[in-house]
């Protein structure tokens, strides 16, 4: 093979641009070193050099790098780096943090080994970022894989429970099958782009740009059209859209905590990345895209506040909650569409949605029952009494899901809701207004049970049986993490500074 | 700075109520009361030293990207209400202090302040976005207030309740709000008031009215959302008389004076607040007769005032206005005198049932004296502030043109009946006389409680409440123009210095207080007869709005309960056809719409062994699908893989056709290996899920067939196959271009994924092999196979395999073949042996582990890399040796790339026969206990 050509694509390899998947690479082989090398004893300290690890590269980043250092394409056009990528990099940075510490608690309560847990869950992170910058279909899949078979391994991480079996198993097949959707789109595409005979084609159709170029030329093509209709669903899947939500009570049932909280926050971002990204490679194509994403956004809001309503298993509450958030931010990206800021306000959403997961996962993780997957609204009665940071952690947490001013979750809905406005998205104003008022129901009822004394039947033997006090669990370093989350989830509600002009473009 | 104080200093408080309640101990009520009473002060202060009516601001940045600031602004309404939030507030810190345990002090001034501090962001918020964020605030905080006395489900639910009404209205008004802001072009409320009735004719601003007034509605409690006004008093009683008097439910009637000046003149406002208002006093009125709980009685007499204030607002004079205010402010003081005095009774008489209370005023004398004056004001006696406002209702109406009879009777009603109640609460429990059956038992003994007085705390507020309302009767013309005219003017756009005065000389309004006066004592006097009937009230009640909520409510639960179950039902068979279904939904209507496929290709030349090929693989993929059995399941469908090995053999691609036949019959062995491990199956299916499978499929098939078909008919550009084939032999010395492809041209792609499948091998020895592959200990094993025909043809085929797998390796740089199917072909022999000697004898003919041997292939193949830097060259340059010749096998051409394929051949063999083995260790049982094959299939 001709070596110019060869040396040409090398040339755009920008190592340096992608400094942070690399650290977190090295950063992930490095626990398995020290897994190897350290006695036994020491092995705790590698979940916290982990911590410590991402905790740096955060810093690093939020000090000289926030913008992004590099702009524009790299990699002969597999990855494209802008402002709002750097974004979506924090927010997984921050993400997989909270998540190692998350898995720290919760892993250790359940005595699982948390290396390789770590180890996974760095590359999965590294994955979802360049997921989030990439610029190339290919590129695009492999990362999506790369991070999907690791979801794979975390979901079904506590083998001997047959639930959380039953749930990586659901979402092995359920996952497989949503990935060949996405593939056959792919291909399509391939097939669609490719063809000289059409105007616009190039021999690198899965290129985002020059697949714009294409759909620009044929914005009729039936292919491309299919393929597009593919892709959507395929990421409707990842971010829990409907229909293709039907994974996700079960599947964040299942799963350990910090693993829900990874899919939960991780893995929707990580698919509303891919949907900026889709909605402006398909642009061409609106008219058959915005009815079927204003469909699915409608339905998303609407399925997702309804089941929630009636769920008594926190997790499928928040999995549930969680779907409608998918239609919130959905709204947002229909609404980007015609309102340039309305991508800004998407990725302040997920900040805000991140923080306010992030505290109530915490506050689970510290809870007494040893089997998350059981755990009910029930067992947060009295936490308030029993343990005041907790339920005031909870109570912030609950209160910005819910979108109670003034904190960084209503800001979020405010701006996405006046982001729709602008893009003259009544219909789906309405919906969304009517998704609130009902989300108030059953974000109050975990309130309610949190801090109303309700009074329940004690019976002296169940007293015996009492596992414990919620917190008891709580360290110096997990007083840290939820005082962050709090904290943040308070102050971006009450002041968002430099971030509130990016918003504004 | 004193708006900022005024609402921060609260907040501070609530904040701060846990540490102060804690450190202060008894002295905590007049601490926490002092936050709300400097604020009253500074409120008094500005409207003393106040010199002109000019409004004054305060703005800072919030959410710059939307256009929300934190603006406040002062003008006459806002320092109404404030000087009402914060003179009632003090004296309900205080009454709480003494109506609540102190365990309970911390939390609820906490919840209380937090409500304070939010009232006053209503009032005093210069923004519609902060306004809807305090107005939320309210609801929210008042949620924590309602549902206070926590420990009655009751009260959690009737909280609740309240909660998603005025939420619900709350949301709407934010959209209301949204709009108003975006036909304004602004979202400052003064702008936006300032540009006055001009707005109103704006379409965005119409669309806005019906969702404002919903927020206002529900929030002021008018029919037909207001039950959860009355519900809303399980409240402890301090909170009730807050929430009552001057804060909350009066929230809707602020917004509706504020935004009286632009939507003032339109037909709507005026139809809808009119209605709302007279059906809402009347009805509230009506509803508080038949009932004998003293604090439900005030509930639906409040609701009955508010019914009273929307209609006034509604009529929009400014005379109507000023009537309004005085009203409010009359109601303001009695009300929170009236429910305190209730809690005093509760307190003392352990009851509030007002039919077996009578007598009290000499337990409770200053509590009695207290509840006479509110009372008074209430029914409108003067010299009391009620009556200015009762003077100036009628005043209002009987000014009006075409609606004024219909509001005065209305309002004379309303009046009558208000009076009534008044007297019920506030005189009856005091002075009544007992019955005869009282007076034979004894008062007392009826009462759950021993009659005392209340403590100073709790006597406080509604002593001082009480005279105040005689005090701002009697000096009315020294504070109206201060405090009332210049709300007037905010609430109507227009200045206003009229003063307010007391007497009026005998006029209408006079003759018409006279008639209001006798028919409510009339209706008093009648209560005994009234409570009889009480079966009316009760009709009354069953046909409430409130049995429509609730009615509504519980449908809503249970469908949700329902969806939720049928679609998150947990079968992964339904998910996956929910996936597909809509997956080909989606597809499906996009075809639906836009014609099927264009044109089709035409069909290719047609021959006799395409049909049979086809055939026998649909039958062959039939029969699999139809049996109930696995082992001949499993054989078809081998049979319809060989059949597609077949159909690529006859389409030039040999190479594909070996690997097929050979992965066939390896994955063939491996499901057989898991079905042991299945349970059998009696019935696999029902016959109508079989149907929707069958169809699913076929739609799917047909679909999978269309598109491919279609894509036959696509020009790929220029594709480097060609270019390859010509490169492959030039370049590579190789005549089988796949071959020449694996293992020189993209020779760097194999070795990474010989790497990875070394890394997978290890990961199965992890998982799968629970004896880490010791040959020892294997041998212990029975083998799974036993039959004759598998041990003798195990044994023959293992040479054979191993011969033709070498075979195969060394000529694939030519012709087809190459390491990756000589390995596995070497690999079939080798597991056929296992499956009948058992694996550790195969494991004894394969010499080493097969991690070994992944060991061994990946380093010969890094070993041919690095001979190419050995000569200069990039890593894994392919290096050719001189051709020779060699006797029985002819010409004899080697390089490092065929190296490089026998690694790939050692690194087949290993990853096969690990996993296979593995697997089969985990079935194979101790020999002790064999496993019947045959019975578990």
């Amino acid at each position: 093979m001709s070596t110019e050509l060869l040396q040409q694509i090398a040339e755009t390899n920008r190592w340096g641009a992608i400094y942070p998947e690399l650290a977190l690479g090295i950063l992930a082989l490095a626990l398995l070193a020290l897994e190897a090398v350290l006695p036994k004893f020491a092995h705790g300290l590698i979940p916290r050099i982990s911590i410590l690890g991402q905790s740096i590269l955060l810093g690093y980043i939020l000090l000289f790098d926030r913008s992004g250092c590099c702009s524009g394409e790299a990699f002969g056009g597999m990855l494209s780096f802008d402002g709002t990528g750097q974004a979506f990099r924090i927010l997984f940075l921050a993400t997989s943090i909270f998540v190692s510490y998350l898995a720290m608690v919760s892993l250790e309560k359940r005595e699982f080994p948390r290396i390789e847990y770590c180890h996974i869950l760095l590359v999965v992170s590294g994955a979802l970022m360049l997921l989030a910058q990439s610029n190339h279909f290919v590129m695009f899949f492999v990362a999506l894989e790369t991070a999907t078979v690791g979801f794979y391994v975390l979901v079904s991480y506590y083998r001997t429970s047959y639930l959380s079996l039953e749930a990586g198993l659901k979402y092995l097949v359920m996952g497989a099958l949503s990935s060949a959707i996405l593939l056959f789109g792919i291909v399509l595409l391939y097939g669609a782009g490719s063809n000289p005979a059409l105007e616009g084609s190039s021999a690198d159709p899965l290129n985002f740009s020059n697949l714009y170029i294409f759909l620009v030329a044929n914005p009729t093509d039936m292919m491309a059209i299919i393929g597009m209709l593919l892709v959507i669903s395929g990421i409707a899947f990842k971010i829990g859209a409907f229909p293709f939500q039907i994974w996700v009570p079960d599947v964040y049932q299942g799963a350990p905590i910090p693993t829900t909280a990874l899919l939960a926050v991780g893995s929707k971002a990580a698919g509303f990345a891919m949907l900026i990204n889709m909605v402006e490679v398909f642009e061409p194509l609106k008219a058959w895209m915005y009815p079927l994403l204003s469909g699915i956004v409608a339905l998303t809001i609407l399925f997702g506040n309804l089941a929630a309503l009636t769920q008594r298993n926190l997790k499928r509450v928040i999995g549930m909650s969680g779907v409608s958030h998918a239609g919130f931010l959905g709204m947002g990206v229909l609404a980007s569409t015609q309102v340039e800021w309305a991508t800004n306000a998407v990725v302040f959403y997920l900040f805000a949605y991140m923080l306010a997961s992030m505290a109530v996962f915490a506050v689970m993780a510290h809870l007494p029952k040893n089997d998350d997957a059981e755990l009910t609204i029930d067992d947060l009665s009295e936490l308030s009494k029993k343990n005041g940071f907790l339920g005031f952690a909870l109570a912030v947490g609950v209160g910005s899901l819910a979108g109670i001013p003034p904190l960084a979750g209503f800001i979020g809905k405010l701006l996405i809701f006046v982001a729709a406005f602008q893009a003259e998205l009544y219909g789906l104003l309405a919906v969304g207004i009517i998704g609130v008022v009902i989300s108030i129901y059953y974000y109050f009822g975990i309130i309610k049970s949190a801090f109303f004394e309700a009074w329940t039947f004690k019976d002296e033997e169940l007293e015996e049986e009492n596992p414990g006090v919620p917190g008891e669990t709580l360290q110096l370093f997990g007083k840290l993490a939820i005082v962050v989350a709090v904290t943040g989830t308070i102050i971006l509600g009450f002041w968002q500074g430099p971030i509130g002009t990016w918003i504004a473009g | 700075m004193l708006l900022l104080l005024s609402i921060f200093a609260p907040l501070a408080g609530s904040m701060a109520s846990p540490l102060i309640c804690k450190g202060s101990g008894k002295a905590a009520p007049w601490l926490m009361a002092a936050i709300p009473a400097i604020i009253f002060v500074g409120f008094i202060w500005h409207l003393v030293g106040q010199t002109d009516a000019d409004p004054i601001f305060v703005s800072l940045d919030w959410v710059p990207s939307v256009n929300v600031s934190f603006d406040l602004q002062l003008d006459g309404l806002s320092l109404l209400f404030g000087i009402l939030i914060t003179s009632i507030g003090t004296f309900i810190v205080l009454y709480a202090g003494g109506y609540l345990k102190p365990k309970d002090h911390a939390k609820f001034y906490t919840y209380l302040l937090l409500f304070m501090a939010s009232m006053l962001g209503v009032v005093l918020a210069n923004n519609t976005i902060l306004l809807f964020i305090f107005w939320e605030l309210t609801s929210i905080s008042s949620y924590l207030i309602i549902g206070f006395d926590n420990e009655k489900a009751e009260s959690r639910k009737k909280a609740l309740q309240a909660l998603l009404v005025t939420g619900l209205g709350g949301i709407a008004l934010l959209a209301g709000l949204i709009l108003l802001s975006e036909a304004a072009e602004t979202y400052k409320l003064s702008e936006i008031i300032g540009m006055g009735s001009e707005l109103a004719s704006k379409p965005l601003a119409q669309f806005a009215l019906p969702l404002i007034l919903l927020g206002a509605f529900t929030k002021s409690a008018q029919f037909p959302f207001h039950f959860w006004l009355p519900n809303a008093m399980a409240a402890p009683t301090p909170a009730s008389a807050y929430l009552h008097s001057a804060t909350m439910v009066k929230a809707g009637v602020f917004l509706l004076l504020k935004l009286n000046p632009i939507y003032g003149d339109t037909a709507f406002w005026l139809v809808s607040l009119t209605a709302a208002g007279a059906i809402t006093l009347i009805y509230g009125s009506i509803r508080g007769l038949f009932q004998r709980d003293l604090k439900r009685i005030l509930a639906f007499t409040t609701m009955a005032v508010l019914g009273m204030l929307v209609m006034l607002i509604g009529q929009g004079s400014s005379m109507a206005i000023k009537s309004a205010l005085l009203f409010l402010l009359g109601h303001a003081f009695y009300k929170a005198t009236l429910f305190m005095v209730a809690g005093n009774i509760d307190h003392g008489t352990g009851t509030r049932d007002v039919r077996i209370l009578g007598g009290l005023r000499k337990a409770m004398p200053w509590t009695a004296a207290a509840a006479m004056l509110a009372a008074l004001s209430k029914g409108g006696f003067p010299p009391m502030v009620g009556f200015i406002g009762k003077e100036y209702v009628y005043k209002a109406s009987s000014t009006l043109d075409a609606l004024g009879p219909a509001i005065t009777v209305t309002a004379l009603l309303g009046n009558a009946l208000l009076l009534s109640l008044a007297f019920k609460v506030g005189i009856h429990p005091f002075w009544a006389r007992a019955t005869e059956k009282q007076e034979s038992q004894g008062w007392s003994s009826l009462l759950p409680g021993q009659p005392h007085e209340a403590n100073l705390l709790m006597l406080a507020g509604p002593v001082i409440l009480a005279f105040t309302g005689i005090a701002l009767g009697v000096t009315s013309q020294f504070w109206s123009v201060g405090l009332i005219a210049s709300s007037v003017s905010t609430a109507t756009g227009i200045e206003s210095l009229s003063k307010v005065y007391l007497w009026h000389g005998f006029n209408l309004p006079l003759l018409l207080s006279v008639i209001t006066l006798t028919l409510g004592i009339a209706i008093y006097l009648s209560r005994q007869s009234i409570w009889r009937n009480e079966s009316i009230g009760a009709y009354i009640a069953d046909r409430d709005s409130e049995k429509a909520y609730d009615f509504g409510f519980r449908k809503f639960i249970e469908s949700s309960k329902n969806l939720t179950a049928k679609i998150q039902n947990g079968s992964l068979r339904f998910y996956l056809w929910v996936i597909l279904v809509s997956g080909g939904a989606i597809i499906g209507y996009k075809v639906i719409t836009i014609g099927v496929f264009g044109s089709l290709p035409e069909p290719s030349e047609f021959r006799t062994i395409h049909l049979i090929l086809g055939i026998t693989i649909v039958s062959a993929l039939t029969y699999t699908a139809f049996t109930e059995k696995i082992l001949p399941a499993l054989a078809s469908l081998g049979f319809a893989g060989l059949g597609i090995a077949l159909l690529y053999a006859y389409f030039g691609a040999p190479d594909l056709a070996i690997t097929q036949i050979i992965v066939e019959t390896l994955s063939i062995i491996l499901i057989l290996m898991a079905a042991i491990k299945l349970p059998t199956v009696e019935k696999r299916v029902r016959k109508k899920r079989r149907i929707a499978d069958i169809a699913l499929a076929s739609i799917f098939g047909i679909f999978a067939f269309l598109l491919t078909y279609k894509s036959a008919q696509l020009q790929i550009a220029a594709t480097i196959s060609d270019q390859l084939a010509d490169w492959s032999y030039a370049l590579a010395k190789g005549r089988n271009v796949v071959n020449v492809i694996l293992v020189d041209f993209r020779a760097l792609d194999t070795f990474g994924e010989i790497i990875v499948i070394g890394i997978a091998a290890i990961g199965v020895s992890v998982c799968l092999d629970p004896l880490n592959s010791k040959a020892e200990q294997k041998s212990n094993f029975a083998p799974i196979g036993g039959s004759p025909i598998l041990n003798y043809g195990a044994k023959l085929m293992l040479p054979i395999c191993t011969v033709i797998s070498l075979a195969l390796l060394y000529r694939g740089h030519n012709e087809p073949g190459g390491g990756f199917i000589g390995g596995l072909m070497c690999a079939t022999g080798l597991i056929l042996y296992s499956l009948a000697f058992g694996t550790a004898s195969a494991l004894k003919k394969l010499k080493l582990d097969p991690i070994r041997w992944i060991a061994l292939g990946v380093l010969l193949a890094i070993f041919s890399g690095a001979l190419g830097i050995v000569s200069g060259n990039p890593f894994m340059t392919g290096i050719w040796l001189p051709i020779f010749e060699l006797p029985f096998l002819g010409t004899i051409h080697l390089g490092t790339p065929l190296l490089f394929d026998v690694g790939v051949y050692f690194v087949v063999i290993g990853f096969a026969t690990q996993c296979a083995f593995a697997f089969q260790t985990t079935i194979e049982g101790p020999k002790s206990n064999p496993l019947d094959f045959k019975k578990s299939i």
